[in-house]
């Protein structure tokens, strides 16, 4: 019996040593270790890859002026493979280029992405009003005009003024000279709509980019395919010329919904923001001049009279307050307190008012100072307003002491704050000028006509969406196994810093 | 029963274990000898690379140097893959036929070739844009190195490699193209690169080498050439040595040990 067990233990130690020597065996056998020359072989790969990558900030081609990641960086700011070049230039197919440039280093076996998160708040919206009849488009890196959009037809006067933006960028503007408010689509956050489903947006553009929007570069009334909307406030004949009196105030709520209000009949309109339909009207007991919407949702009217008309959309109420030692004439909120403030237009006043109480927190003279219009708060409360008989921009503090001044083009209309922070003027005599928040002046451009805006044509407190635009270039690949990836930022023109971001396939 | 069993199980053990080790030494040795193929092999191409790196990035070679600011001061930096094109005409012409001097190889010798890419790019009349631009460009090749490689039973092997590159003509015109190196090892490519490395340095050296063919010097147009007599004819490549080099010729195949005397003026080699 001893003998048998004796001789089971050996049997047993025998046959586990084997298993193991064997499974010790098959795993030395069947290793897959990388031979040290595919490592080299995949590491040249690589820099062939990160070479061709990086040539492309480099490649520069004659008479073209810009290397490949330039003319890629255009590319992916725009919504078409055609980069217009300007100057006698025409228009660059991207995509020709970039295809044979990948192609002669790995023939059909590439592939690239270039993806760009896009928040498009560097775009201002300017008024060209009385005879030019129509709202321009401006970039406020360099302050060229890069759009203008009729805002009523050709035979019709149509004085467009107060503009409001919505959370996409969008452009809503009221035409003084009629009932008809006007929604205009912002091309940079693929707003417009490809109407003839050609593929390509059909609108203006300053195609021999010299920084203004000649007459040929303007699509006739409706037939740019970003324009949106044209809603009649009312009833009556959308182009009765109102001679001044039609739409004046113009302002957004956090829905995105407009408020609208017609000056000689005293009514204010609640427009759906999508769809343009009539939501509701409020008769008003003064005409409405301007307007904005506060966090509360509280709708504030400036009047042109002594009077601030606060509406209430939740009570549909309409609160008069009367403010003897001013003309309500331009008005803004202040930033993050419940407050607001007023230009006093010819009476050499500067307002604040508690818009809780409608008390006034203070009430100071503007001394020689006067016909105050545009007006606009930054966000440590700052006060920046124009005045157009003496041609300049104040800054004053919150407290209403006077910190800066400057001289601005002839007959200041409106003051805006961009989201960089810069300061913008409008003004009757065409120009438009940014300044520093020090009001040092930085960039001007004139175009169009007289810019009768007083606030809100910069996306300054909007918080815009982020969209992403992606391109895609070169063939598909099926084996992921195979595909070797670099990733290569792209830089995009305008704001400094700003990159694309691009990945190089190859198989 | 019970004594033979055991035997038997005892036999299989030993027949298996016997089995894996042999396997496992098997597989051991198999990997090292690998392993010492691969090296050559992996420094060969690491040579190849390295050439082209020196040729590309040093601005004594090819490299373009352009301007940018270190610490705000104005400097003139090679600090990318740019080849200066008009460094390549110049190469073109001067090393035709002989290694460049800002990268002689004492192992091997080697020729390079730069190619740009055709570019063939016009633009479309829009926007009220009164003319269009049409930019035709050919492709245009350089080349430089070594002409003359060992052939025959002197010829040990060779390898291609390439790499993206940028030809900057002018500010307006920066071209994509490929550079590529062929590295060639030899009997002709090691006698070369042991006269130019004697020939830089004064004083003596040796080397052992194995020549299948006769090799000898000869003087054209007051230049050295090292000659072999190939199967398929007489080769000559020119030397980068400008010293009077006193060669005695090797006639027949075999191993020799060649000694190297260098002074200011003359160089000679015995065997």
């Amino acid at each position: 019996m001893k003998g048998q067990s004796r001789e089971i233990i050996e049997l047993t130690l025998l046959i586990t040593g084997i298993i193991i020597v064997l499974m010790l065996s098959y795993f030395l056998i069947t290793s897959s270790t990388m031979p040290k020359r595919n490592l080299q072989i995949e590491e040249h790969q690589y820099e062939r890859l990160v070479e061709v990558s990086k040539n492309l900030l480099y490649t520069k081609i004659p008479e073209v002026d810009k290397t490949l990641g330039q003319i890629l960086g255009d590319r992916i700011l725009q919504d078409e493979e055609m980069i217009f070049y300007g100057r006698g230039y025409g228009s660059l197919d991207t995509k020709k280029i970039v295809e044979e440039y990948f192609t002669n280093y790995f023939n059909k076996n590439w592939k690239f992405e270039l993806t760009l998160k896009i928040k498009n708040n560097y775009i201002l919206w300017i008024p060209n009003s009385r005879e030019g009849n129509s709202i321009s488009k401006v970039n406020s890196f360099d302050a060229n005009e890069i759009g203008r959009y009729y805002t009523v037809p050709g035979e019709v006067s149509g004085n467009p003024s107060r503009v409001a933006l919505d959370k996409k960028g969008n452009v809503w503007i009221g035409n003084r000279d009629t009932r008809t408010l006007i929604k205009i689509g912002l091309l940079e956050n693929n707003q417009c709509i490809d109407k003839n489903n050609n593929g390509i947006i059909e609108t203006s553009r300053d195609s021999n980019m010299n920084g203004v929007i000649d007459i040929n570069e303007i699509l006739p009334f409706k037939q740019d395919e970003c324009f949106l909307l044209e809603v009649s406030l009312g009833d009556g004949d959308k182009y009765e010329n109102f001679n001044n009196e039609g739409v004046r105030a113009v302002c957004i709520d956090k829905n995105d919904n407009v408020y609208a209000g017609i000056y000689r009949e005293k009514r204010l309109y609640y427009v759906d923001g999508n769809n343009g339909n009539i939501l509701h009207i409020k008769d008003l007991p003064s005409s409405p001049y301007g307007c904005f919407v506060d966090d509360n949702g509280i709708v504030w009217i400036s009047t042109a009279t002594e009077n601030l008309l606060r509406y209430d959309p939740t009570t549909d109420s309409v609160t008069s307050s009367r403010y003897n030692e001013c003309i309500v004439y331009g008005i803004a909120p202040c930033f993050n307190e419940d407050c607001l403030v007023v230009s006093c237009w010819n009476r050499n006043r500067l307002l604040k008012i508690d818009t809780n109480t409608l008390i006034r927190i203070f009430s100071e003279s503007t001394g020689d100072l006067t016909d105050g219009r545009g007006i606009i708060v930054d966000k440590d409360n700052n006060i920046y307003t124009v005045f157009s008989r003496n041609n300049v921009l104040v800054k004053y503090n919150k407290n209403g002491k006077e910190l800066q001044q400057t001289s601005t083009c002839e007959t200041p209309r409106g003051v805006g704050i961009d989201f960089f922070g810069k300061v913008w003027v409008a003004c009757a005599d065409s120009y438009i000028i940014r300044y520093d928040s020090n009001l040092n002046p930085e960039k001007s451009n004139a175009f169009g006509t007289d810019h009768y805006v007083y606030n809100y044509f910069t996306s300054y407190d909007i918080e815009i969406n982020e969209i992403e635009r992606k391109i895609t270039y070169g063939y598909d690949f099926d084996d992921v196994s195979r595909v070797r990836t670099y990733n290569i930022p792209i830089p995009v023109p305008g704001e400094i810093g700003r990159y694309a971001d691009g990945v190089l396939y190859v198989w | 029963m019970k004594g033979e069993s055991k035997f038997f199980t005892k036999a299989i053990y030993l027949i298996i274990v016997l089995l894996v080790i042999s396997l496992i030494i098997n597989r051991i040795v198999s990997l090292n000898l690998m392993s010492s193929e691969e090296k050559e092999g992996l420094k060969f191409a690491e040579r190849a690379s390295d050439i082209l790196e020196i040729l590309i990035s040093s601005d004594k070679c090819l490299s373009y140097k352009e301007s940018g600011k270190v610490e705000n001061n104005h400097i003139k930096l090679a600090s990318h893959k740019i080849l200066d094109k008009n460094k390549l005409d110049e190469f073109q012409i001067k090393y035709s036929d002989i290694e460049p001097d800002c990268s002689i190889d004492f192992d091997y010798s080697y020729r390079v070739k730069v190619i740009t890419f055709p570019v063939n790019i016009f633009t479309i009349a829009s926007g009220g844009a009164k003319e269009t631009i049409n930019v035709k460009i050919n492709s245009q090749k350089w080349e430089f190195g070594t002409m003359i490689f060992s052939e025959g039973e002197a010829f040990e092997k060779n390898m291609t490699i390439s790499i993206p590159v940028v030809v900057y003509y002018d500010l307006s015109k920066i071209l994509p193209g490929v550079m590529s190196i062929n590295l060639v090892s030899g009997e002709m490519e090691r006698m070369i690169g042991f006269i130019e490395d004697a020939c830089l340095t004064e004083g003596s050296s040796s080397i052992k080498l194995f020549l299948h063919y006769p090799t000898y010097i000869e003087i054209l147009d007051k230049k050295s050439y090292l000659c072999m007599n190939f199967n398929s004819g007489k080769k000559c490549q020119k030397l980068n040595c400008e010293k009077i080099i006193d060669f005695e010729a090797v006639q027949s195949p075999g191993s020799y040990n060649f000694i190297s005397f260098s002074d200011k003026n003359k160089l000679k080699i015995t065997k």
